[in-house]
């Protein structure tokens, strides 16, 4: 059977393991920018707290996927929750940590307080100064964060099928598992596909809500 | 060293020439400055002496060899370099960015150690401080000054320099100038200087060429550009207040008169004494210095007539603003102003008496110059 | 506790898996690290203008592809065992040594290269005392991040039977043996910990005190 008649009978299970696998990454995506903003613009306040929690979440990313899902399938088995979606989901905000809380406190500190005053003196409100100021600037540093979680998400989602959390790992390991070639392509071919996709559909996001301004300086 | 540049071309694009023929000889031991506007070719002029560009014809020879029969490695580590302070390397001290050349040329370690101390001391930067610091330790006039240092650090005997205070805030500019100027003083070195700051260019150059499309305008001594403009192009580029910029060329040392009649005082002089003096000169105001010729102030007969005779002449002297030989007559022409007084004092660095320069002299220098404008 | 005696029981097995996986590890890494500085240089001379820009892009792509792909792509052509799994990981540890040293490389400032080159540095000069010890810290930054995934994907390509720590997690999970799962997740973790803060402390040491900031 060839690769692409084997693509056209399993259009329906690609189409679905897609979607599962998609879905892990847009649960756990939320989640970390809940979580990780907020971490993000508490610790900048101080340079020595903010060292110590990037450096944390730098040694989270550190351990390899597969020993992640090892601990939580362990851990999490008396709560029931050891396979499936859950850990998949758990692991990703865990990786995504340093991404997001890093950004944020770029983001943050790129903001100069000068400017800050400025607004004020000019008689805007703080409502005013968070929406108008603040956040169109500090937003598309967080967002390339955000990216940079999201494509790894994608290669954590396929190692997750590996504790059940289904997702385009199952053409990976199953076709590995009955040496079936085309399976492993075709497993190979998206994954990457949807990596190398997310990361430009996100960069494009991304340029579209940097400010102007912030651009010409960036492509002098 | 002298460097001659014949009929030399150079086109980035055909018949897109950003240097036309250009025929100039750099004299030996001078500072000669390159300016126009930007793309008149002044900088490709300068970076083809040490062959980072290459030009497209012509001839270019230093001391009577061509440059194309010098190998251009060679030829760059016997010309001192001097850019913008961006030039310096991050990741070596002071110290190791100035013994780059040394270095490469292969002095031995304890001759590139005084050399390099010595260099600090010139650009006034203590050796002990600055040698194991990093560039981004430093302030940018600093790192200037490291850059200047590093240029002069294989002893060339030509120094070309690009732009090298542009990025430097204007005070501090100011006193980079200054500095250089003494330093060039001391090494007389050949240097090219290439800058489209005209204030620096009559400050600091000996001779200025002045360059537009690729062509020489006006080549001459700085003082002459500034007198005789060849052309409205370079009137232009002079603006508005030449005139008062040609005081900067001029020293103190150059217009004063010296000698003079003045009152003298050893502690014991009388107020009568002083008024005779003046009423015999026909004069309103004297001078008083002590018997070893120290300027001490200047009385005013107005004053003096309100007086007693047989005061002391102390209890009436007063101070006044001085200046010396080697300051310029901008300098003069500020200290004049602010006194009000129709002339100065010239003093040396003793603070003897050596004569006085009149408001009136400055007043027919720029008049002199004002005048050429119109011819 | 059920952990320490699985350890204990198997601690011939779990030390052969250590040994296997560090070697995997030190083989494919190393390499990629020669490999990759080799590539950025020579991508970024002059004259290579273009091939570096394609090469950046082409890494900064594939640093979005998930490693399982590339060790799914390397037995479709090699089959199963530690070679495949040592060229696939040469390969993906092969990216963000050449992003890293590349982009570091093309960054090095046009008129610091113009000073070296006005000081009479030969282009290899220029090279070796100013471009490299300038991209140092970039570089080493993606020779360490190099090494964690690298580790990280070593223990995923024992489902290509490349052996080392994987081999262990992996049997835990098929036969849901929860001691024998952390037995493999604690050394694996622990390697990939240490060696970060290892190479960590390089970074530190051979990073010249002018390009801290």
């Amino acid at each position: 059977m060839g690769f692409f008649e084997y693509l056209a009978r399993n259009y329906d299970l690609v189409l679905i393991e897609l979607l599962n696998h998609i879905k892990i990454i847009a649960i756990a995506i939320p989640i970390a920018i809940g979580i990780g903003v907020p971490i993000g613009i508490i610790v900048s306040r101080n340079k020595k707290v903010s060292s110590i929690a990037l450096y944390g979440a730098g040694i989270l990313m550190t351990i390899p996927s597969l020993a992640l899902f090892g601990y939580m399938v362990v851990l999490l088995a008396p709560l029931k929750a050891g396979i499936g979606v859950t850990p998949a989901v758990i692991a990703l905000v865990i990786y995504s940590f340093l991404p997001v809380i890093r950004n944020t406190v770029v983001a943050v500190n790129s903001v100069d307080p000068r400017m800050i005053e400025a607004a004020k003196g000019m008689g805007m409100t703080n409502r005013q100064i968070l929406l108008r100021v603040r956040l169109p600037l500090t937003i598309p540093i967080i967002m390339a964060g955000v990216r940079n979680a999201a494509v790894m998400g994608v290669s954590v989602a396929t190692i997750a099928y590996l504790i059940g959390a289904r997702g385009l790992g199952y053409f990976i390991f199953s076709g590995l598992g009955r040496s079936n070639f085309n399976m492993v392509l075709l497993g190979a071919i998206i994954v990457s596909a949807l990596g190398i996709g997310m990361n430009y559909g996100l960069l494009a996001l991304e340029e579209a809500i940097t400010p102007k301004g912030l651009k010409i300086e960036r492509d002098k | 060293m002298s460097i001659e540049f014949k009929n030399v071309v150079k086109e980035y694009e055909v018949g897109l020439r950003a240097v036309d023929n250009l025929n100039i000889s750099f004299e030996d031991k001078k500072l000669t400055i390159l300016i126009g506007p930007s793309g008149c070719g002044k900088t490709t002029s300068l970076k083809m002496i040490n062959r980072l560009i290459e030009k497209t014809s012509g001839e270019i020879i230093v001391d009577g060899t061509s440059l194309d029969e010098i190998d251009p490695i060679r030829l760059r580590r016997s010309i001192g370099y001097v850019i913008q302070e961006i030039g310096l390397f991050p990741h070596m001290t002071v110290f190791d960015n100035i013994a780059v050349t040394p270095r490469l040329m292969k002095w031995d370690e304890s001759r590139i150690k005084k050399h390099v101390c010595d260099l600090l001391d010139l650009v006034n930067l203590e050796p002990s401080d600055y040698s194991e610091k990093f560039p981004a330790q430093l302030s940018g006039g600093q790192r200037q000054r490291v850059g200047v240092a590093r240029g002069l650090a294989s002893d060339p005997k030509i120094v070309l320099m690009d732009e090298p205070f542009g990025a430097i805030d204007p005070i501090n500019r100011e006193k980079l100038q200054d500095g250089f100027l003494e330093i060039q003083s001391k090494i007389e070195k050949t240097i090219i200087f290439v800058t489209h700051d005209i204030r620096e260019a009559i400050k600091l150059g000996d001779k200025i060429a002045i360059l537009n499309n690729g062509k020489l305008v006006q080549y001459a001594d700085t003082m002459t550009v500034v007198q005789e403009p060849a052309n409205e192009f370079v009137e232009d580029l002079l603006g508005a207040d030449r005139a008062l910029k040609g005081l900067e060329l001029v020293r103190v040392r150059e217009t004063y008169i010296p000698g003079g009649k003045w009152i003298e005082d050893s502690g014991d002089c009388r107020v009568k004494k002083a008024k005779d003096f003046l009423i015999d000169e026909g004069r309103k105001f004297a001078y008083v210095v002590d018997g070893s010729k120290r300027l001490k102030g200047y009385v005013m007969l107005k004053q003096l007539n309100k007086a007693s005779d047989e005061e002391p002449l102390k209890k009436h002297l007063r101070s006044i603003e001085t200046i010396q030989p080697l300051s310029n007559l901008m300098e003069a022409m500020s200290l004049i102003m602010n006194t009000g007084l129709s002339s100065l004092p010239v003093v040396d660095d003793k603070d003897r008496l050596l004569g006085i320069l009149r408001f009136k002299d400055l007043v027919n220098l720029v008049g002199s110059y004002e005048s050429s404008d119109e011819e | 506790m059920e952990v320490l005696e699985y350890m204990v029981e198997n601690s011939g097995y779990i030390m052969e898996r250590f040994l296997e996986h560090i070697f995997i590890f030190l083989a494919s890494w190393s390499m990629a690290v020669v490999a990759g500085i080799a590539i950025a240089i020579f991508v970024t001379r002059p004259g290579h203008r273009k091939a570096g820009k394609l090469v950046l892009s082409i890494t900064g792509a594939t640093q979005a592809v998930p490693s399982i792909a590339v060790i799914a792509l390397v037995f479709l052509f090699m089959g199963i065992g530690a070679a495949p799994a040592v060229v696939a990981l040469f390969l993906y540890s092969l990216v963000p040594v050449v992003f890293n040293t590349a982009s570091g490389l093309m960054n090095v400032s046009m008129k610091m290269k113009e000073a070296a080159k006005g000081m009479g540095m030969t282009n290899r000069q220029i090279l070796w005392k100013v471009e490299m010890p300038v991209t140092v810290p970039t570089m080493l930054s993606g020779i360490r991040s190099s090494a964690t995934i690298n580790i990280g994907t070593a223990a995923i390509a024992a489902s290509i039977g490349a052996g080392g720590l994987g081999e262990i997690i992996f049997t835990g999970l098929r036969m849901t043996k929860g001691p024998m799962i952390i037995a493999g997740a604690i050394p694996v973790t622990f390697l990939a910990i240490a060696v970060d803060i290892i190479l960590g402390f390089s970074e530190k040491a051979l990073t010249s005190k002018g390009l801290r900031t």
